[in-house]
């Protein structure tokens, strides 16, 4: 996996310093010397070392638990690391366990009413959005409540938390955080709450015609507690499956969002390190993504093994 | 009685005033926008890849850390911002500053000056190029003493060059003028590691000497803040307590400038975005971004090698209809083909030249007719054909993902192919259509031509050198159009004339020799300079008052010598309505 | 109120009831005007084909067919222990499930899929007071009790996950859950087609001696006449969603008085003869969506006469029992084949 990325990063068309370059000619209207010049003197950086000799170094140091620096700032990756990703973190994951619980919620009703005004309703609407890509949905929400309409303060939104604003675990500051969090949440809810629906909706249909929930119906109990432990918990297990995959690609999946709404997580960092070519950078952020797959799927085990006992004993049904 | 009131009066006036003047900021807040990098990665090394150079962009920089002077284009004429005088002396050129202080109070003097230029030798900066050495003469003066040919290009770099503090960069200074001393080259490892040190270096405080400074502090995710600081020569005359620049790029900062959260953007915006800000009331500033797309021939592929055949394409494409679909109304056809931007062919050729040169207006009759006489004919498709029936058939290669070049490349194609080229057009990552120019993997490709630079030298290496295999290294041919060859009986070194033409002091001199390179280059065509993009920069007047008239010679100064940047300090840019 | 002193007295009454379930092409009565009493610890024992509409009627007494099913018309009247009368069919909701489990439970066919996977079998036991009001240490000890009653090992069911159980022990853990809130009437759907025979054995036995001891009535439905005869004090044989006849148990098996009852007795297995004889009943169920006119029955019935044919027979009541009832033109007729065949074994 490491190997893969560092030699497909290194692939990509362009380097560092021949795209600072062309960054100085066009920012700053400079002469090609010049540029040239000043591009040559900010970093540290050979392209025409051997790629065996990078790799062999790279690879030394990742061993040591060393990602090394950034090729444009010589600002350490896992600093940058460390910097971004809690926001990724914070606003994808609030996002997904926002749009899986209420999908998981609002399925479920749509099974159980099925046919009903609310299920036709919640089926266009899931449908309609499943199919609209994020970034439509962040341009559309910036554009028509943003601009046309005026009833969002998106400008005041855009970014993590507001500049100048003292972190710490303070009502102001978190509030300003959930502020701040609002639309890239938002986005991520909307565009993927849709699938979580739908999927619910079916599962909670097949299982409902399962014989435990007319025995439960017949012992009499409550509404609350037939939807929560018999149907949804039931329903709920296809669908962890698809959650864990989807923790895998909160890193991946943030990129153009993150960019839109200037969030200061790991996808806008990644988009600007791919954008200037900094290698060592992308490969730590290309680590993460792994890391974060890897880890995915042990969670989805766990997760399913907590919710289905037959998958915790590790041994099939017993009759 | 009424005369001792009033006496009275107008001291308590003062009385209140004066330490007003001196400390309280002015109310107002500019809106800006430049893509400025998130911390760890921003720092307050401004000879640092993401120090301030980069994270404010050439505009608010000179807000911050001076230069010496402001140029206008059109009068060809400096202003001084930190310099008092300035000029050519025997065997070197003489800057003397004002009376300026740094924002810790501290005092401009030259030794910020020699300290500078002390760093920059080692950065390889070009001055160099023609500068042996910068001395202290006195306390505010400096004089750069020339190891070459003095230009006036080396005097503009000179001028245009941010002065950094010696409080700061002090040490580092001392260290490169300690090995410049000791006869140390870029060769040298001490060299290379004080370079790597400079690099590294992350002052804790941004020193400056405008009126504007900033802390890491007041780097946010979404905008950072410059704030006024007192200390300036023109902390007095300003009218801002605050610019916030806007981070992000075009995408994002659309809707901020439609929305007033942005009051100018330096932003590249698409036609139709263009259009949308006019609709909106936002007025749009035309001026030079110093190039356009040319269309790049690959000189090693047949009949791109016939000076005729390029000469036909340069006829069949109606400039205007590509330049307007290249960026709206931020871009013309190029008018003189002579390998200078428009704006500048008045200032470096003379008029005699100007007459002589082509101007290859659109005429497929014309082009029919050098067609016929090549010995092509038109088939049934009235493509035209060789001897033995073969159409003319390339490949144009143009970045996809920079909107202005692949407008101007797939409507070269389509206007190519409309008189019976036969040419299909190819999207690649703006990356690798540079690398495949550069290795000469092209047949038609596109890539900018002119430059943000009042020397002819700037406009006429682009491209035929930077884009040949004259100006590229070992191994990449580029257009390959040969550099060396007869021209109306005279044998030519293009390479050589193009190198020289600026050299001296003799303004006449040197607009002879860029003439007869403006010549060879309009005649051989080894690349069609199809039009000139402008930058059309959205300035909301609800908010800001003082922009110049369209028609005002400022505007022609191209986008990195804003007029913003003078205006700001003097004073004439304001708060609209305030 | 007259009760008869003599008789038990009814707990649940069923008059005219009437189920049908939407289907493509259009209504199916599932169950056709039914009516039968059942008394205080009677066992009643509910016999026929798969399709013949009896678990439809266990699923309308409980009020919980599918969305698709409803009951058109009909009484279902609930004797509670204190004498009150419960229409079941105006209960709301709410009443509904307060009604449910404490008065009348549930155990259904297919043990393993009648018990949610994923909580435990205490879980359950806790979810189902809860829903009654029985607190928590009452329903532990109450579930111990029943569980050691159905011979298993209390406390490891009582912490086992469904899965952890094998077939009969799952089924015996419904039987005991079922009668956790000490129903007066307990509904169970074939509890023991899909146990092996040792376990059915087993199962049977438990559920005589759990009879025996708390007294509750049972609607037994069942295919399998020898479980039936086992267990039950009444039978009913219903076809097409009818039923065609009812009666004590050893009136029905030994004078029937039904050609489909008889067809039924013909095709059981019978391991005290050597010579084997078995006869199933030819044809099958006939549409529901658009039964045949006359009696049900007489496209499969070798007793058919033109009567049959045009005109449903009346129910009529037998001579020799008043209890037994039965709809048939020729029940003499049927009455003496099948003493005949008693005769011959």
């Amino acid at each position: 996996m490491t190997t893969f990325t560092f030699i497909l990063i290194r692939q990509m068309p362009g380097n560092p310093f021949s795209i600072k370059v062309e960054q100085l000619m066009r920012e700053q209207n400079l002469t090609v010397e010049e540029a040239t010049n000043r591009a040559g003197a900010l970093f540290d950086f050979d392209p025409n070392r051997p790629l065996l000799e990078q790799y062999t170094e790279y690879m030394g140091k990742l061993l040591r638990g060393d990602l090394g620096k950034s090729i444009i700032s010589s600002e350490p990756v896992m600093n940058m690391l460390l910097r971004f990703l809690p926001w990724t973190l914070f606003s994808v994951g609030l996002g997904l366990l926002i749009s899986f619980g209420l999908g998981i919620l609002i399925g479920m009703l749509m099974a159980y009413w099925r046919g009903s005004l609310f299920d036709n309703v919640m089926t266009a609407f899931a449908s309609v959005m499943y199919g609209i890509p994020d970034y439509v949905i962040a341009l559309l929400l910036i554009i028509v409540a943003g601009v046309q309409l005026r009833i969002l303060p998106f400008a005041q939104m855009l970014g993590g938390s507001t500049p100048g604003i003292e972190p710490g675990f303070r009502l102001d500051y978190i509030l300003d955080l959930l502020f701040h969090a609002f639309l890239p949440v938002f986005t991520y809810v909307i565009t993927s709450l849709g699938g979580w629906m739908l999927t619910m909706k079916s599962s909670t249909m097949s299982t409902l015609g399962e014989d435990y929930i007319t025995v439960a119906r017949a012992r009499g109990l409550s509404q609350r507690r037939l939807l929560t432990a018999y149907i949804g918990r039931n329903a709920m297990l296809p669908l962890v499956t698809r959650l864990a995959i989807s923790v895998g690609f909160i890193v991946g999946g943030a990129v153009i969002i993150e960019t839109l709404y200037q969030y200061p997580g790991l996808g806008r960092n990644l988009a600007t390190a791919i954008l200037v070519r900094d290698y060592t950078v992308m490969q730590g952020i290309f680590l993460v993504i792994a890391i974060s797959v890897v880890f995915s799927n042990i969670l989805a085990d766990l997760l399913f093994g907590l919710l289905d006992p037959r998958v915790r004993l590790g041994k099939e049904d017993a009759s | 009685m009424k005369r001792i009131f009033a006496l009275l009066l107008a001291v308590v006036m003062l009385a209140g005033l004066v330490p007003t003047m001196a400390q309280e900021a002015p109310a107002g807040v500019f809106l800006g926008t430049w893509p400025y990098v998130l911390k760890p990665d921003h720092n307050l090394n401004s000879f640092s890849p993401n120090g301030p150079t980069a994270n404010l962009g050439v505009v608010y920089w000179q807000l911050v850390e001076m230069p010496a002077a402001f140029y206008k284009w059109a009068a060809d004429e400096y202003v001084g911002l930190l310099a008092e005088s300035w000029g050519f002396v025997d065997g070197g050129y003489e800057l003397t500053l004002k009376e300026a202080t740094w924002s810790d109070g501290s005092p401009v003097t030259a030794d910020d000056v020699v300290a500078t230029y002390g760093i920059g030798r080692i950065l390889g900066w070009s001055q160099f190029n023609t500068v042996a050495s910068v001395e202290k003469v006195a306390d505010r003066t400096v004089r750069f003493v020339w190891s070459g040919e003095p230009s006036l290009l080396a005097e503009r770099l000179i001028l245009k060059e941010n002065i950094r503090p010696a409080a700061t960069y002090g040490a580092l200074a001392e260290e490169a003028l300690a090995l410049a001393a000791d006869g140390k080259t870029r060769d040298d490892q001490e060299w290379k590691d004080l370079n790597a040190k400079i690099n590294d270096f992350r002052p804790d405080a941004l020193l400056a000497s405008g009126p504007y400074t900033y802390t890491l502090d007041d780097v946010g995710d979404s905008y950072m803040s410059l704030f006024w600081q007192p200390n300036s020569l023109y902390s007095g005359t300003v009218n801002f307590g605050e610019i916030r620049l806007w981070a992000g790029e075009t995408e994002v900062t659309t809707p901020l400038v439609l929305n007033g959260d942005i009051a100018w953007s330096t932003n590249v915006y698409p036609p139709a975005t263009q259009q949308a800000f006019q609709d909106a009331g936002i007025r749009l500033l035309i001026q030079p971004r110093g190039y356009g797309p040319s269309l790049l021939f690959n000189h090693d592929v047949a009949p791109w090698n016939i000076k005729e055949v390029r000469q036909v394409a340069a006829l069949v494409i109606d400039r205007s209809e590509n330049a307007f679909l290249t960026n709206g109304f931020g871009a013309t056809g190029t008018q003189y083909m002579a390998g200078i931007l428009d704006a500048q062919v008045p200032n470096m050729l003379t008029q005699d030249v100007i007459d002589q040169l082509n101007p290859y207006t659109f005429n497929p009759e014309a082009a029919a007719d050098i067609m016929t006489q090549l010995g092509y004919t038109r088939n049934d498709a009235g493509k035209w054909v060789d001897a033995e029936g073969n159409t003319i058939k390339s490949e144009y290669k143009f970045p996809g993902d920079f909107a202005d070049f692949s407008a101007a490349a797939q409507n070269a194609t389509d206007q190519l192919n409309e008189f019976g080229f036969d040419i299909t057009p190819r999207a690649v990552p703006w990356q690798q259509a540079r690398d495949d120019i550069f290795a000469g993997n092209f047949e038609l490709s596109v890539w900018s031509w002119g430059a943000g630079s009042p020397f002819a030298f700037s406009h006429l290496r682009n491209p035929v050198i930077r884009f040949n295999y004259a100006g590229l290294g070992e191994g990449q041919p580029g257009m390959n159009f040969p550099m060396e060859f007869e021209w109306r009986g005279e044998q030519i070194n293009l390479t050589d004339l193009i190198n020289n033409v600026n050299v001296g002091l003799d303004v006449a001199a040197q607009q002879e020799r860029a003439g007869k390179i403006a010549l060879i280059l309009n005649d051989l065509m080894p690349f069609i300079p199809l039009n000139i993009i402008l930058s059309t920069e959205p300035w909301n007047e609800a908010e800001l008052a003082g922009a110049p008239a369209d028609d005002d010679p400022i505007l022609q100064n191209p986008s990195s010598d804003s007029f913003v940047i003078l205006y700001l300090l003097e004073g004439q840019i304001a708060p609209a309505g305030g | 109120m007259t009760v008869t002193p003599a008789a038990p007295e009814v707990v649940l009454s069923v008059r005219n009831l009437c189920i049908s379930y939407l289907t493509r092409r259009g209504r199916l009565r599932a169950v056709n005007k039914v009516s039968f009493d059942l008394h205080a610890g009677e066992t009643l024992a509910l016999i026929g084909e798969s399709g013949c509409g009896k678990s439809t009627i266990n699923l309308g007494l409980i009020r919980l067919l599918p969305p698709t099913g409803t009951i058109d018309s009909g009484e279902i009247v609930y004797r509670r222990r204190d004498g009150q009368t419960v229409d079941v069919r105006g209960l709301t909701t709410g009443q509904l499930r307060q009604f449910l489990w404490r008065e009348c439970s549930m155990v259904f066919q297919g043990a393993l899929n009648s018990l949610n996977p994923v909580i435990k079998i205490s879980s359950m036991i806790y979810d189902t007071a809860a829903a009654h009001g029985m607190d928590k240490k009452e329903a532990r000890d109450r579930a111990l009790d029943l569980f050691q009653k159905v011979r298993l090992d209390p406390r490891r069911v009582f912490n086992a996950y469904p899965h952890e159980l094998s077939g009969g022990m799952r089924q015996r853990t419904l039987l005991a859950t079922a009668l956790l809130l000490r129903p007066q009437v307990v509904l169970m759907d074939e509890p023991t087609t899909a146990v092996d025979i040792l376990t059915q054995r087993s199962i049977i036995d438990v559920l005589k001696r759990l009879r025996e001891e708390l007294n509750f009535s049972v609607i037994f439905i069942s295919h399998d006449l020898a479980v039936a005869a086992e267990i039950a004090d009444t039978v009913a044989t219903m076809y097409a969603g009818e039923i065609i006849e009812m009666g004590p148990v050893a009136e029905v098996f030994y004078r029937p008085r039904h050609a489909y009852t008889l067809g039924l007795l013909e095709a059981a297995p019978r391991l005290s003869v050597g010579r084997e004889e078995l006869h199933s009943i030819p044809g099958s169920p006939p549409d529901l969506v658009e039964p045949p006119p006359g009696c049900r029955f007489h496209l499969r019935c070798r007793f058919a006469t033109d009567e049959c044919r045009t005109t449903p027979p009346p129910l009529t009541t037998a001579p020799e029992d008043e209890r037994h009832t039965v709809a048939c033109y020729h029940t003499a007729t049927i009455l003496k084949t099948r003493q005949e065949e008693l005769a011959r074994d």
